[in-house]
């Protein structure tokens, strides 16, 4: 099973880069692959990835010094314990690793890809350099599954 | 310690962005000068968000204000709407939001009992460093909020922020043959739901209590969540159109949230503990008998103990909700018409947190001209300061890092939006 999960609150300016990235792969995704949006609490993370073959997680971060719409991608080994990411969640993407890691709920392959935020404030507008990173982001995601085509049945969890 | 006469503990980042929320307790020689608990607040960004929009939005808009509580939000949102258009839900489509607000509820406590809570009575500074010490424990917290959350994606569409709840009911309703599955898994989850109970109730627990007015919808005959009067320990008892008559809130210059008093400048709280303290005669069955094993009495007036409250509440959300399927009759339409009217609606609901209430005018086509929404956080914020107060006075006796641990552990206690992040805080301590 592969996933892609989208990390984040579309009311929250470019916290919304997540839900924004899975929204453009709507349609561009190969069959077995679930899209699916949460808001980060490391629970539904977890349940969310348990058993995957590959997930790939988007999230926004807030960087110091910082080029909003600039892409990282890491591994499950480089996410921060609280801090490192400026979304609205109830905990960072670093909890939900080590509980994941505690209570045996991985995925086979945990990819992260973070894109630096500037405004994270009410609104529903992602900045101009997020949105244009949003597009490359989703393209690369769809680039990455089409060469890894998986033949399960995938869900629209988004 | 000893040469110091006055002590700064200062916790910025209680909220879950930077900035938003912080713990301030200034104190002065033997005397705690200052208390101040600076807590974010969404739905003043919302209530602007939504003036202007269609009467049919706000069940979906508000929803996205907590991750954690959405039906809570549409709940209120949608009782608050058809009372301004002059019309009720009820029967088997009232049957189907209670069933859908029980399964909040369980994975909502869930989350609260196991991952924030229950670290700070066992010792470990997160619910990480706990599972790797007590894994089957976790996973029964785990197994638990699963349960919940599939009891809102079976009826919400999904769990998050649910898709298929509307003005006048829902955009398709289950047949009973859908709800089977939702039994079983329910039924396993009472046992964890009891277990849990039991496990709480064998904690150890402060020696705190308070005398707040506690306000609690109530029913006749039900634990009350998706509807109720308001009332209050102290005897007060008004209509959902009655809250802004009955409720105040005024500006605090420290924090971006209103305080919430009664009329007459009493503080007061709502929560499980408020719940709990006006229903009790109400649980079901199997709840009223584990909160009578728990020790629980007629009231809960130690803000620790509502780990033991919470734990009940879940019995009591299993209970009515494994009721709500053996009796459920599909409605004959998923929704009832609600047309729009000129006017304006109240609605209250329980959330997990608390009391939650809402209210739109609406002009003749439907538009909204003015929402309101009282979350139960800021009701509550002003009796947590003076709980807090209360609280930092008693153990002055501590350094500062052990008195801002002891702070949000006890913040912890009212479950408050920014709860969850108060396990990760970046903590300053200032001495002058």
């Amino acid at each position: 099973m592969t996933i892609v999960i989208g990390v984040g609150d579309r009311f929250r300016r470019d916290d919304g880069a997540g839900p924004a990235v899975v929204e453009a792969l709507r349609g561009r995704t190969p069959d077995g692959v679930t899209l699916a949006v949460t808001d980060g609490e490391p629970a539904r993370l977890i349940e969310l990835w348990a058993g995957a073959d590959l997930a790939i997680v988007v999230d926004a971060v807030r960087a110091e010094p910082s080029r909003p719409g600039r892409v990282h991608e890491t591994g499950p080994d480089a996410v921060p314990r609280s801090g490192g990411s400026a979304s609205s969640h109830t905990l960072g993407l670093g909890e939900a690793v080590a509980l994941g890691r505690a209570m045996d709920r991985m995925p086979k392959e945990l990819r992260v890809l973070a894109i630096e935020g500037a405004q994270f404030g009410w609104g529903c507008e992602l900045t101009p350099p997020v949105a244009a990173a949003v597009e490359t982001v989703a393209e690369r995601i769809a680039t990455l599954l089409a060469r890894r085509r998986t033949p399960h049945g995938g869900r629209d969890m988004a | 310690m000893t040469h110091r006469n006055e002590r700064t503990l200062s916790v910025g980042a209680l909220a879950r962005v930077e900035g938003e929320g912080a713990m301030y307790v200034r104190v002065d020689g033997s005397t705690v000068q200052e208390v101040r608990l600076d807590i974010y607040e969404p739905p003043r960004f919302f209530e602007a968000f939504l003036r202007g929009r269609s009467y049919t939005e706000p069940p979906d808009i508000t929803a996205r204000i907590c991750g954690i509580c959405p039906v809570a939000y549409q709940m209120s949102a949608c009782r608050a709407i058809e009372d301004a258009c002059g019309v009720t839900v009820d029967g088997s489509l009232n049957d189907l939001r209670r069933l859908l607000y029980c399964g909040e509820w369980i994975e909502s406590h869930a989350l609260h009992i196991y991952l924030l809570h229950a670290p700070d009575f066992l010792g470990y500074p997160s619910a990480i460093d706990l599972a790797r010490a007590d894994r089957a424990l976790i996973e029964r917290g785990l197994r638990l909020k699963k349960a919940g959350n599939t009891v809102m994606e079976t009826l919400g569409g999904r769990a998050i922020h649910p898709v298929n709840v509307r003005v006048g009911g829902f955009y398709r309703t289950p047949s009973p043959t859908e709800l089977r599955p939702l039994a079983e898994t329910l039924r396993h989850a009472l046992d964890d739901a009891l277990a849990t109970v039991r496990w709480a109730a064998g904690l150890d627990f402060p020696d705190f209590s308070h005398d707040h007015e506690y306000l609690a919808l109530t029913t006749d005959d039900r634990y009350p969540l998706e509807s109720g009067t308001p009332r209050t320990t102290g005897g007060r008892s008004f209509t959902a159109d009655g809250f802004e008559h009955h409720v105040v809130e005024t500006p605090v210059p420290h924090s971006t949230a209103l305080h919430a008093r009664l009329t007459d400048g009493a503080l007061y709280m709502t929560g499980p503990l408020a719940r709990f303290s006006l229903n009790r005669d109400r649980l079901p069955p199997i709840a009223a008998q584990v909160a009578a094993d728990a020790g629980l009495g007629a009231e809960c007036r130690n803000p620790f103990q509502s780990i033991v409250v919470r734990a009940v509440e879940i019995v009591c959300a299993v209970e009515e909700a494994l009721r709500l399927i053996s009796t459920y009759r599909p409605p004959e339409r998923p929704h009832v018409p609600v047309p729009p009217k000129a006017g304006v609606g109240h609605g209250v609901t329980e959330a997990p947190r608390g009391l939650l209430y809402h209210r739109y005018d609406l002009d003749a086509q439907g538009r909204i001209t003015i929402a309101r929404i009282v979350p139960p956080t800021s009701q509550n914020q002003a009796a947590i300061e003076d709980d807090l107060r209360r609280f930092v006075a008693a153990r002055l006796d501590l350094d500062d890092s052990a008195l801002t641990r002891a702070c949000e552990r006890a913040i912890r206690n009212y479950d408050p939006c920014i709860s969850c992040s108060t396990h990760f805080l970046d903590l300053t301590v200032d001495r002058r």
